[in-house]
């Protein structure tokens, strides 16, 4: 493996020569970046980045809506970057035991034994298009933030800058050709120093930008600490495909996850139910049950999210599940289940919830203890149990109709 | 969610002395045995963002506490504090200040005003856990982390919801306290060792587990089971 012998204890060259060698040779734009208002050697433009409120153009104005469906087929971006020289690799579990993670977060971690194992890489350019969870944008969803997405992504080891920024044309080389608008592409740019494990990465990272919409980050390290072998560097390069191809079609966001068969005006659902269903699904289908603890704990949050919002309505969540779970099983390579076998235990678990915030709101209604119900049993048992109990026929038919059971 | 009986009573208060979750556990048992509705909201950022950015934090809180029940826990994360306000954190049981550095999570808390709705949520009868710098920066005063002020220009206030008592975790010997600035800290702090564990409840704390010890006009003197 060719190795870089890099004394990370001097400052890298902020922003490095490389970066302004790339923006200008491409006449690309920085946005405002505090770090670098008024560097003669860098043209900074004005341009949002980030905003909650921001109207997107594309929502209305869709880029390049054939494009968009071309998306929905893994082997059409294989094909690009395979033919660009990276070696193609299959997609990891989402669920990981022995990791520095509990979920997969992003593409590059294809390298984690390499990096924290010091194993042999099997290659050193790769791309992969990796399913992702992450919980912690829970109070950020709305349209273009999921729990739950594909990061396309490449990594490379051992590769000067210079490659590094070569490898980012390439990415924007495949966006362009997809129709993105180059004028409307612009970085923000900062030095990162970021833990991953026992390790500490420092390098330079940019966010790619497209109309106020971060679409994707390449992070370069210029040396990762290695025990029984010299260091080497690292090429992070990954992109959010669904908002890509938001910006492709327009629309809402999460029609990409339903592979655009469940239009939007005709399922109501909330974002932030579509948003746990899609990471439910993925879950499931890589064969993990719902618990209390672990990685099964994510399961039942997300359920208990969903019940939160769609109460006993779950009409609409059932109608939109099969063509998510189409959508998502093109993209993992480890389906252990089928999909009726996902569809029973997502909707169990989601009538288990919804049994909870019954027995709950009847507690707090009636005065009345309820917790010798139990609430792993079907709704539709529950209710005759709760018929036949202490509780008034009026007040269980109350709640039924203020939870929205049956509608 | 802060219930309507405690509404008009002051919250709990957990100090830990930000050891490991096996040190923890038994005081956490106590923190989790009290919550109504076991909702807890989780602040991690005294640490700076990983890799991931805060996913292992979520992952960490999620095995520290759910491991010692077998009930749901309902905890959500929050990284950005400008997105919460007091009707939102009032849904929760309680509210988690995970460790990290104290001066950049009084700094942030400050900043977006999240120190002044942790006040009246707390007064609302809302719990709050504060492990190591989350319980520090609860104190009269910061400074007695000094050392974690990079910027060497921070305000060395605490957020003062502690009867006018300061704290310092992880603390192991007199050599911890060298650093102390004296005329700020000349007394009424709480030296917390990793295990140590405090419930603050109307106005008296009380040692639930391991080791505490007082710093009074330069004396160090092990605190009594209540104070």
């Amino acid at each position: 493996m060719p190795v870089e012998r890099i004394n990370i204890k001097e400052p890298i060259n902020f922003p490095s020569d490389e970066l302004v060698s790339f923006l200008d040779r491409n006449e690309y734009l920085l946005s405002n970046n505090e770090l670098l208002a008024g560097s003669p050697r860098l043209s900074v433009a004005n341009m949002p980045f980030r905003q909650d409120n921001h109207e997107y153009k594309f929502v209305d104005e869709p880029v390049n809506i054939d494009a968009a469906f071309l998306l929905l087929d893994p082997l059409y971006i294989n094909k690009y970057f395979e033919s660009r020289g990276f070696s193609i690799l299959d997609t990891m579990p989402v669920v990981r035991n022995d990791s520095t993670t509990l979920f997969t977060s992003a593409g590059i971690q294809i390298f984690e034994s390499v990096i924290f194992d010091e194993d042999t890489a099997e290659s050193e350019l790769v791309f992969i298009n990796q399913p992702v969870l992450r919980t912690q944008y829970m109070d950020g969803i709305r349209e273009g933030n999921a729990l739950s997405f594909i990061n396309i992504s490449t990594g490379a080891l051992g590769i000067t800058m210079t490659e590094h920024y070569r490898i980012l044309q390439i990415w924007l080389d495949f966006l362009i050709m997809l129709g993105l608008d180059k004028e409307k592409i612009y970085f923000k740019v900062k030095q990162a120093e970021r833990k991953w494990g026992d390790k500490v990465m420092r390098g330079e990272m940019i966010f790619i930008v497209y109309d106020g919409l971060e679409i994707g980050d390449a992070y370069y390290i210029p040396s990762v600490d290695q025990n029984t072998r010299d260091n080497f560097s690292v090429s992070d390069i990954g992109f959010g495909l669904e908002r890509i191809a938001w910006i492709l079609k327009g629309g809402s966001f999460f029609d990409t996850f339903t592979g655009y068969k469940v239009p939007r005006d005709v399922n109501s659902l909330d974002n932030r139910v579509m948003a746990c269903l899609h990471a439910m699904i993925i879950l499931v289908l890589e064969g993990l049950s719902p618990s209390n603890k672990s990685h099964g704990y994510r399961l039942r949050l997300f359920s208990k999210t969903i019940i939160r919002y769609v109460k006993g309505d779950m009409s609409s969540v059932e109608r939109v599940l099969e063509p998510i779970i189409s959508r998502w099983s093109k993209w993992t390579n480890n389906p252990a289940r089928d999909t009726n076998d996902v569809i029973n235990i997502i909707m169990q678990e989601n009538y288990r919830n919804f049994n909870r915030l019954l027995l709950d709101y009847l507690s707090q209604v009636s005065g009345k203890k309820t917790s010798g119900f139990n609430i792993n049993l079907s709704t539709t048992e529950l209710i005759m149990r709760l018929r036949n109990s202490h509780i008034s026929s009026d007040i269980i038919n109350n709640a039924l109709k203020e939870l929205r059971y049956g509608e | 969610m802060v219930s309507n009986d405690t509404k008009n009573r002051k919250g709990s208060i957990f100090l830990a002395g930000g050891g490991s979750a096996d040190e923890s556990a038994k005081f956490d048992k106590v923190f989790l045995s009290i919550l109504h509705n076991k909702t807890i909201l989780y602040i991690p950022i005294a640490m700076e963002p990983g890799y991931f950015n805060y996913e292992t934090h979520y992952d960490w809180i999620v095995a520290t506490l759910t491991r010692l029940t077998d009930e749901f826990l309902s905890i959500d994360m929050c990284t950005d504090l400008n997105r919460i306000d007091l009707k939102k954190i009032l849904l929760y049981d309680a509210v988690y200040i995970g460790g990290g550095n104290t001066y950049r999570l009084a700094n942030l808390m400050r900043a977006s005003g999240f120190d002044e709705i942790l006040k009246e949520y707390n007064k609302r009868g809302g719990v709050i856990y504060g492990g190591s710098a989350g319980a520090i920066v609860l104190g009269k005063y910061i400074s007695t982390v000094k050392e974690e002020d990079n910027d060497r220009a921070s305000d060395d206030k605490g957020f003062n919801m502690l009867g006018g008592f300061s704290v310092r975790c992880h603390f192991k010997n007199n050599s911890d306290i060298q650093s102390f600035n004296y005329e700020q800290l000349s007394e009424n702090i709480i030296l917390m060792e990793d295990t140590a564990g405090i419930l603050y409840k109307e106005s008296v704390f009380k040692v639930i587990t391991g080791d505490v010890f007082i710093f009074n006009n330069e004396t160090v003197s092990p605190a009594s089971s209540r104070f």
